[in-house]
């Protein structure tokens, strides 16, 4: 930009700031009702209410707010705990932000809320957003080309996300982040053509199964961050997933996506991960890739242990503290256990099936993986579970020359073309299913009895 | 319905300007607008957060906002008749700081829409003392 058009940006600023401190305002107030939430049984959408909100707004605990077929430009809030917002038909009840509202229906700091069976598209934040509850599920939820998140969990626990889909984020399809005992499972989830399939900065006890996570630039990301509370991310199973075909690069990605793409699952700055029969082929960098996360500008310092009540914000410390941080800050991974997955075809770009670039005495270890390419080769000799650990060679070198082989544009999330994902599945009776508030994960998932799964036929 | 709050005039043009000139906008009522200088107070925008969430300055005082999470964010005044919102697209990630001065004392709530409303979410408060 040249100094004439720097002052000429300055100068349309002044302007700018001159207006917009000189409002005159409207001084009567259009704000709607505060929330009642105390009609019980079904509110229907639109015969008994306009809008979802307004139905979302006077439900009582345990009704449902009944959406019927259509399209809907809504930024939905909900303030009333223990309601169900289900749409008819998953497919044909769309939420549509035109890219200019920010979240297609947001659950704030409000406890037992389900949404289910619908779609949101086109917003500018995110599809499906709950911040601060303790208790939510979310199930045959369609989240399309939204600007941050498709479905988006954060500072919450006792979760579940299942039977669900999300393309076209820039961020991630679906993300659970800052919760130092998250309590949730992510179970029949598809997300492809975003920045990272799966995103979880600073969540502990996530357990993601049965998903499949392709065609974004990398795939499932449980990673840390001063940035954000509750750091770090510890505890998290990983079991029977697809994480195949990532380094897409024509998809739209923030920033830390485009720069690490190309890998299925990354286990990054984060600890005592199992991550295991999971099929893992035909990404460009790395199936599976233990790594540490290279931080920059923190705010705080490394945290060995999340506290397991931890929802809370960060903090940052003093800016003479900052000042004292190694910038980056390396957050490194430890204790990962990395076993019985299937991982070809990921050297086809000269990466790795399998690779740590962490030392041995972070105790990451793997065992009984089906896996022709090794980084380094003797990788299970040297590192595998129940130890010892000898010496790693790390081909960090290589790796990031593979990386940096692979930077692209990040794109724009409004006209990246995306694929039709067709009719996804409804939920079964959505005319007639009861509503159950959401108090997270209904019983034990049988881990051990969860295979790798085959191969996607489309 | 919330109490009418009266209308804030606008500052003068020129000091806006020069401020503008440094990443500075100024509001509130008064055509001489008092600076204080040397004190400057920080607001960061985390992801989803404001920290610290509440603070208080001495009328005229700089305050930066400044993103230090890794999405978009928005400051956006609680009462609809204030009017010194910073937009997602001043305010990216890493962007420089951008700050406001209140030259009235009185307490600013305010909030980001994407992650909050007027009342809840990722919200934060100024205190202007006299
Ligand atoms: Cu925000």
């Amino acid at each position: 930009m040249t100094i004439t058009k720097r002052l000429l940006a300055v100068l349309l600023a002044v302007v700018f700031v001159a207006a917009a401190c000189g409002s005159d305002g409207d001084e009567s107030s259009d704000a709607p009702a505060a929330p009642t939430c105390d009609q019980e049984g079904t509110l229907n959408v639109p015969d008994d209410f306009d809008t979802i909100q307004e139905a979302a707004d006077k439900a009582a605990p345990g009704a449902l707010v009944l959406v019927a077929e259509g399209t809907y430009e809504e930024a939905v809030n909900v303030t009333c705990p223990d309601i169900t917002i289900r749409g008819i038909d998953r497919n044909n009840v769309v939420l549509e932000g035109g890219f200019e509202l920010e979240n297609g229906i947001r659950i704030l700091e409000t406890d037992g809320v389900v949404v289910e069976n619908m779609t949101a598209q086109n917003y500018t934040g995110n599809g499906f957003f709950w911040t601060g509850a303790d208790g939510y599920r979310g199930s045959y939820l369609t989240a399309i080309r939204n600007g941050d998140y498709g479905v988006y969990a954060y500072g919450s626990v006792n979760g579940v996300f299942e039977h669900s889909y999300g393309s076209g984020s820039p961020d991630a399809g679906i993300y659970i982040g800052q919760c130092g005992d998250c309590n949730a499972v992510i179970d029949d989830f598809t997300s492809e053509w975003n920045g990272l399939g799966y995103s979880g900065t600073n969540s502990t006890n996530v357990t993601i199964v049965n998903s499949t996570f392709r065609h974004n630039r990398s795939g499932i990301v449980p990673n840390a961050g001063s940035y954000e509370g509750c750091a770090p991310p510890i505890n998290n199973t990983i079991v029977g997933n697809v994480a195949s075909d990532n380094g897409n690069l024509e998809t739209s990605a923030i920033a830390v996506a485009a720069e690490f793409p190309g890998v299925g699952i990354i286990i990054t700055g984060s600890n005592d991960n199992f991550v295991a029969r999971n099929r893992v082929d035909d990404n460009p960098v790395a199936g599976i890739l233990v790594a540490p996360t290279p931080e920059s500008d923190p705010i705080g310092p490394i945290i060995e242990e999340p506290d397991p009540d931890c929802t809370e914000d960060s903090v940052p410390v003093s800016d003479a503290e900052i000042a004292e941080l190694p910038n980056p800050l390396v957050w490194h991974a430890h204790r990962n256990e990395v076993v019985d997955n299937l991982a070809q075809g990921n050297d086809a770009n000269g990466g790795w099936d399998i690779m740590t670039v962490e030392a041995a005495d972070t105790e990451n270890c793997f065992s009984g993986n089906d896996a022709a390419v090794l980084s380094p080769a003797d990788l299970e000799q040297v590192a595998p579970c129940g130890g010892p650990f000898g010496e790693i060679n790390a081909e960090s070198a290589a790796l990031i020359g593979l990386l940096d082989s692979m930077q692209a544009d990040q794109n724009d999330f409004e006209t990246v073309e995306l694929p039709d994902p067709g009719d996804l599945e409804n939920m079964p009776d959505a005319a007639t299913a009861p509503t159950e508030p959401a108090r997270g994960p209904v019983g034990e998932i049988d881990i051990d009895a969860i295979e790798v799964p085959a191969a996607p036929t489309d | 319905m919330p109490a009418p709050t009266p209308r804030r005039r606008l500052t003068g043009l020129a000091a806006v300007a020069l401020l503008a000139g440094l990443g500075l906008t100024a509001c509130g009522s008064g055509d001489d607008v008092e600076l204080v200088e040397g004190v400057t107070e920080q607001v960061d925008a985390l992801d989803n957060s404001f920290a610290p969430e509440e603070i208080t300055v001495p009328a005229g005082a700089e305050i930066e906002f400044r993103n230090r999470g890794r999405n978009d964010h928005n400051v956006i005044p609680a009462d609809p008749d204030e009017d010194w919102t910073i937009e997602v697209e001043d305010f990216k990630p890493g962007s420089p700081p951008t700050s406001v001065r209140f030259t009235e004392p009185g307490t600013y709530d305010y909030y980001c829409s994407i992650h909050g409303t007027a009342t809840a979410g990722m919200i934060g408060s100024i205190t202007v003392e006299g």
